[in-house]
C-alpha cells in the first residue's frame, strides 16, 4: 500500500452519558469509491460524519484522513484538510444569497484580511473574481443558474440541498461526506441528484461517504455499503451481500416476522 | 450595447455595489446635497446632522457586530465612554496636549483592546449569556471612567480642546460636518466592502449556523474576536471623535440607556444593513428634538411641561414597539418596498428581493 486511503476509520466509540452512540466502528473509504452508510433510525450514521468532521470528540478510537489522524482537531481544521460535508437539515445560511453560500466554500482558499477586504481594490477584488469563477463551474455544474442571486431561506428543498451539495464542491474536497442528500426530494429530484453524484464520482473522482436512508438509490449507487445498527457495524459489503445478511434483515423488519416467513 | 438593459459582462461589475446608472446617479445627488447642507442650513441644523453622523459611524459598528455577525452587546456605551476617556486621560497629563491625529488612534488602540477582551466571553456565552457579559463590560468601563474623572479632580466633565489636524482647525460646526462626512464615507466603504467580501461572509455565516461556517473552514473563535475588536476599535475612535466636537468628555453621558439607544437604532434602521444603521442614527438621534419641536410648536400646557421627558421616553418605547410588531425589518424595508415601487411604476410587477441587505 503506497498511498494512504482516503479515510479510515479503526474502532470508533462515542458516548453521550450513558448513551452508547457508536461501538467499536472500522470501515475503510477507498479512493474513487462511493461508501454508503445506511442503518435504522438512531443507528449513529450521523454520528460518525459528525466524528469526521470534527463536530463530536469520540471516546475512543482512531479516523485517519489521507494517513492523518483528525481526532482532537477543530472542525475548521478539519474542513481546510480537504474533508466537505453537507447536512442532514441543509444547513444553509438563510439570510445569504445562494451565490453567497457557494462563496464560502472559497473562504480557506482565499487570505484577504480584515484592511484588504475593507480597501477591496487590488487583492480583494482580484480574490473574488478567482473564487467566483469556481463557484460559477459549480453553478454550472448543478444547475442552478436560475438561483444565483435569491436569498438561500426562500428556496424549494430540492435546491437547498443540491447548493448544500454545491457549497461542499466548491471546497475542492479530497473526501466528501454526504448527509442524506437526497431525503425529502421528489422523483426527478433524485434522479437529477443521482445523476449529478455520478458526474462527481466519474469527473472529479472525490471518494464519498454517503449517509442515506432510500436503499433503492443507494442500492444503485454505492459501491459498497456498511450497515450499523445501534452503534455497531452489522454488515459490510455490495448492496446484494448486505441486504441478504440475516442480520441486517433483523435491523430493518425484525425478528418475529423473520420466524414466521 | 443599443439600448435594451443593462447588461454586467464581468465579475467587478456584477460586484459593484451601484450598479446601475440610474443608482449611480441618485448617489451623486445624494453627496452633492449632503456637501450642500451647510451651506443653507442654519448652525443649529448642522449641529443635529453632525450629532447623526457621530451616531451613525457607532451604529453602523454596531450593526457589525450584531446584526451581521449576530452577537448582541448592549455595552456599545462603554467603547464610546472608553474612546472618549482616551482622548481626555492623554489631554489632561501631557503638556502641551498630544494632537488629534495620535489622539484618535489611540483611542481605536484602546478600543481594539477592550473589544479584544470583551470578546473572550463571546467565543462561550450566546443570546442572553452574552448580552449579560456585555452589560458588564459596561459596568465595568464606566465604573472605570467615572472613577477617574472624580479622582482627576474633575466634577462634571473633562475639558478637551480643539481638534487641529494639519492647517485644518475643527471649530466650527461647519468644518466638522465635512470632517465628520468623509469619515463617515470612509468608514461605510469599509464596511460595504467587508460585507461583500470574505470576512463578510463568514461574519454572517457565523450569525446564520456557526456549525456549518466551521464545517466550511471558518475559524469561527477568530472571527467573533475579529468582530467584537474591529468594531469597538472604530466605535471607540467614534466616541473620541464626539469628545473632540462637544470639546468635553463626561462620564455620566455613557450610562446603560446609550447602549440601548444603540440597539434601539440598530432595530428601527434595520438588523444587518448598513443602509439601515444610518436611518436609525438619523431617528434616534432626532427623536428628541423632534419632540421638542412639537411640544414647543403646540402649547403644552405648564402643567404637563413636567412630563416631557416621560413622555419622550414613551414615544421612543412606543416607535420600537411598534418596529418590532409591524416592521421587523427596519426602515430599511419600507425604503426597499418605496424603492421597488418607483421602479416598477407603473407596472405592478414585484420581483424577488434579489439580496437580503
Amino acid at each position: 500500500m503506497d498511498k494512504p486511503l482516503p479515510l479510515e476509520v479503526t474502532d470508533l466509540s462515542l458516548n453521550f452519558g450513558g448513551i452508547q452512540a457508536l461501538e467499536g466502528v472500522n470501515f475503510q473509504l477507498r479512493p474513487g469509491e462511493i461508501l454508503g452508510l445506511v442503518g435504522p433510525n438512531g443507528a449513529g450514521k450521523t454520528c460518525i460524519l459528525n466524528v469526521v468532521s470534527g463536530i463530536y470528540r469520540p471516546t475512543r478510537g482512531k479516523v485517519l484522513f489521507e494517513g492523518k489522524d483528525l481526532i482532537g482537531l477543530r472542525s475548521h481544521e478539519i474542513a481546510v484538510m480537504g474533508i466537505a460535508r453537507t447536512f442532514q437539515n441543509v444547513e444553509l445560511f438563510p439570510k445569504m444569497t445562494v451565490l453567497e453560500n457557494l462563496l464560502l466554500g472559497c473562504h480557506k482558499d482565499i487570505k484577504s484580511n480584515i484592511f484588504s477586504a475593507g480597501v477591496f481594490w487590488g487583492w480583494a477584488q482580484k480574490d473574488e473574481c478567482a473564487i467566483r469563477r469556481r463557484v460559477e463551474d459549480v453553478i454550472d455544474f448543478l444547475e442552478l443558474e436560475m438561483y444565483r442571486k435569491l436569498p438561500a431561506a426562500g428556496l424549494p428543498l430540492g435546491a437547498r440541498k443540491l447548493v448544500g451539495l454545491g457549497r461542499a464542491l466548491v471546497m475542492q474536497p479530497r473526501v466528501l461526506l454526504l448527509d442524506e442528500p437526497s431525503s425529502g426530494m421528489n422523483r426527478p429530484e433524485k434522479e437529477d441528484f443521482a445523476r449529478f453524484l455520478l458526474r462527481i464520482k466519474y469527473e472529479l473522482a472525490i471518494p464519498m461517504l454517503w449517509v442515506e436512508h432510500d436503499m433503492k438509490l443507494i442500492g444503485d449507487l454505492a459501491d459498497r455499503l456498511v450497515v450499523l445498527h445501534y452503534g455497531k457495524k452489522i454488515a459490510e459489503g455490495d448492496i446484494r451481500e448486505v441486504i441478504a445478511d440475516p442480520g441486517v434483515i433483523e435491523a430493518y423488519i425484525g425478528k418475529k416476522l423473520v420466524a414466521t416467513a | 450595447m443599443p439600448g435594451s438593459g443593462h447588461f454586467k459582462t464581468s465579475f467587478p461589475q456584477d460586484m459593484a455595489v451601484f450598479d446601475t446608472p440610474f443608482r449611480r446617479l441618485w448617489l451623486i445627488i445624494l453627496l452633492l446635497g449632503l456637501v450642500a447642507f451647510p451651506f443653507f442650513a442654519p448652525r443649529y441644523f448642522i449641529h443635529l446632522g453632525n450629532l447623526v453622523l457621530l451616531a451613525s459611524i457607532a451604529a453602523l459598528m454596531l450593526n457589525l457586530l450584531t446584526g451581521y455577525t449576530g452577537m448582541i452587546s448592549l455595552g456599545h456605551a462603554a467603547f464610546l465612554a472608553a474612546g472618549a476617556f482616551t482622548v481626555a486621560a492623554l489631554v489632561i497629563n501631557f503638556k502641551p496636549p498630544p494632537p488629534f491625529w495620535l489622539t484618535v488612534p489611540a483611542a481605536g488602540a484602546v478600543g481594539a483592546i477592550l473589544g479584544l477582551l470583551a470578546s473572550l466571553p463571546a467565543l462561550r456565552l450566546r443570546a442572553v449569556y452574552l448580552i449579560l457579559s456585555t452589560v458588564s463590560i459596561h459596568y465595568i468601563v464606566t465604573l472605570t471612567v467615572s472613577l477617574y474623572q472624580s479622582n482627576a479632580g474633575f466634577i462634571s466633565g473633562i475639558n478637551i480642546p480643539t481638534a487641529t489636524l494639519g492647517p485644518l482647525k475643527l471649530e466650527n460646526s461647519r468644518t466638522w460636518f465635512y470632517f465628520l462626512l468623509v469619515v463617515t464615507v470612509v468608514v461605510t466603504i469599509f464596511s460595504i466592502n467587508l460585507v461583500r467580501s470574505r470576512i463578510g461572509r463568514a461574519w454572517m455565516a457565523i450569525r446564520d449556523k456557526d456549525i456549518a461556517a466551521a464545517a466550511l473552514g471558518v475559524n469561527v473563535a477568530f472571527y467573533k474576536i475579529l468582530a467584537f475588536t474591529f468594531t469597538s476599535s472604530v466605535t471607540a475612535m467614534a466616541g473620541a471623535l464626539g469628545a473632540y466636537y462637544l470639546n468635553y468628555a463626561a462620564a455620566e453621558e455613557f450610562t446603560i440607556w446609550l447602549g440601548i439607544f444603540y440597539i434601539a437604532m440598530i432595530i428601527v434602521g434595520g438588523i444587518g444593513s448598513i443602509l439601515g444603521s444610518f436611518f436609525g442614527a438619523a431617528i434616534i438621534t432626532l427623536m428628541p428634538y423632534l419632540l421638542d419641536g412639537l411640544f414647543q410648536s403646540i402649547n403644552v400646557p405648564p402643567r404637563l411641561q413636567t412630563y416631557v421627558f416621560a413622555i419622550q421616553f414613551a414615544a421612543f418605547g412606543l416607535l420600537i414597539a411598534l418596529f418590532l410588531l409591524l416592521e421587523p425589518d427596519g426602515l430599511v424595508a419600507i425604503w426597499r418596498k418605496v424603492r421597488t415601487y418607483f421602479e416598477m411604476w407603473p407596472l405592478k410587477y414585484h420581483r424577488p428581493p434579489s439580496s437580503t441587505r
